[in-house]
């Protein structure tokens, strides 16, 4: 059986949406989903008040280290302790990468703050995952900004772009190349196989943004885009592993 | 059995499009008996006889598709005659508005006339749902709170963002309104179907696919992938839809 990593879910326990996903409900999904690994991050943005959500997420990882993976979901707007909490996250808590949510955060990606905290991640070439999902701060062309701005990082658009700018999405990572691109969610299966088309496998991430949505249906998605087989094992596996072996915490 | 609520025939200006007979295939491919068309945006703007030609297909083909009719609210009263004609001469079964492709909002006067006439004739409306600006959901519950007897299918479960930003505007829609039903293509979120069918009922969720602009076999896996009852399934995939539109057993 090929080995899958997913590279976008979601644990937290979240009153504001009303979304409340502790770690044994994405791993249920995965293991119906014959999922190996999933990156996980909060819905909240540290430093949140509350449960600290780079607590929460680096103690699910610690609970299940062979499965789950941790991205930080960061608010760049606590000045230096912004930065100084993402370095603590990349190094003494292991986190892989770092997970921003512009309408969360009320930021474009292009904005300073938002930078400042790309290139602490770049710094420790650890990925940076967008939210792109239609709204106002969540647009490919800005994200595109960023990935001018720091071409250092690599920069993932998650959704695609969502439902109304996958076309957006594709072209600005055809012109950057510091940019990828997540499946999670976009209902269009014709529309990734396009983009593996015109950025190559090797762009491509599978991710699923479960538990909310399911990974196993997520799977569905790419088999019916009717991708190689070796453009699966890309999707799948590849891409995100060489991702996630470039940050070293010893 | 399995009912498409939800799909669309002709060559739509914006790039999509497919012919009846192409659908047809699908349909069979996938197990799907029988389905709702309904005309696109033409290349030529008009939709009247983007109408005829769903009713032709529904003519070809009695015992697969039933057709609903498309109209532009912004004109005012060439709609309502449209809709009557449709209905009335065309044999057509239910009202279909696209705020977001035509332009307009679905809470507008010019609507409130329409979809008055809709009750008139006893057919249920089907609104392109979800679009920022011209179908949010709380649009559409402005308008279904005032035809408290008329049925309303809103399409993406009301909520086409993929931040999830509108489901609590698309739960409210259904909670304060039972005379809104949603059909789920594209949705966000698996467990937003979930929610509706626990907290609200599987009667108020149909399965259509938005065929050709969204893909109908992975929308009909969408409904096999979503954790309800086998019984809610069954409502999801065909009851609802026959007890909406009176289709025999």
């Amino acid at each position: 059986m090929r080995e899958i990593i997913d590279s976008h879910t979601h644990v937290d326990m979240n009153e504001a949406f009303g979304w409340f996903d502790p770690p044994e409900s994405i791993l249920e999904l995965m293991d119906e989903a014959g999922i190996a690994k999933a990156v996980i991050m909060t819905y909240a943005d540290a430093p949140a008040t509350g449960k600290h959500p780079l607590e929460y997420i680096a103690g699910a990882v610690k609970q299940y280290p062979d499965r789950l993976i941790g991205f930080a979901r960061m608010n760049p707007f606590y000045g230096e302790r912004s930065s100084r909490l993402l370095e603590e996250a990349l190094t003494d808590l292991r986190f892989k990468g770092l997970k921003i949510h512009q309408e969360s955060i009320t930021a474009v990606p292009y904005n300073p703050a938002v930078l400042e905290l790309v290139r602490v991640a770049a710094r420790h070439r650890a990925p940076v995952l967008f939210h792109t999902g239609d709204e106002a701060m969540s647009l490919p062309l800005q994200v595109a900004r960023c990935a001018r701005a720091a071409p250092e990082a690599t920069i993932i658009m998650a959704h695609c772009g969502g439902y109304f700018h996958a076309d957006e999405a594709i072209a600005v990572a055809e012109e950057y190349d510091n940019l990828m691109i997540d499946t999670s969610a976009i209902p269009y299966p014709d529309k990734l196989a396009e983009a593996v088309r015109r950025l190559g496998p090797q762009r491509v991430l599978f991710g699923s943004d479960g538990p909310g949505c399911n990974p196993a249906l997520e799977l569905r998605k790419l088999e019916l885009a009717g991708l190689s087989e070796r453009d699966m094992d890309l999707l799948l596996w590849e891409n995100m592993a060489s991702l996630l072996d470039r940050v070293k915490h010893d | 059995m399995t009912i498409d609520i939800h799909t669309h025939i002709g060559q739509s200006i914006y790039g999509y499009g497919q012919r009846p007979h192409e659908l047809i295939a699908r349909m069979d491919r996938l197990a799907i008996e029988r389905a709702v068309v309904c005309p696109v945006q033409p290349i030529d703007y008009h939709l009247e006889p983007a109408n005829d030609e769903v009713a032709a297909a529904v003519n070809e083909h009695p015992d697969r598709l039933l057709g609903f009719c498309r109209v532009d609210p912004r004109r005012g009263e060439r709609a309502v005659e449209e809709l009557r004609r449709a209905v009335s001469q065309l044999g057509l079964s239910g009202l279909f508005l696209h705020p977001w492709e035509e332009g307009y909002s679905v809470n507008d006067e010019k609507v409130v006339r329409v979809v008055g006439v809709a009750g008139e004739l006893g057919v249920p409306v089907m609104i392109a749902a979800g679009y920022p600006w011209y179908s949010h959901p709380l649009q559409v519950a402005d308008l279904a709170r005032r035809f408290p007897r008329q049925k309303f299918l809103m399409t993406h479960g009301g909520q086409l963002n993929i931040s999830g930003l509108a489901q609590q505007d698309a739960m409210t829609a259904l909670s304060e309104c039972p005379n809104i039903l949603i059909e789920v293509s594209g949705v966000y979120r698996q467990d937003f179907i979930e929610g509706v069918v626990q907290g609200l009922g599987g009667e108020r969720v149909l399965f259509g696919s938005n065929s050709p602009q969204m893909h109908q076999e992975f929308e009909l896996e969408r409904i096999h992938s979503v954790k309800v009852t086998a019984q809610a399934r069954e409502r999801i995939l065909a009851y609802n839809a026959r007890e909406l539109l009176d289709i025999p057993d």
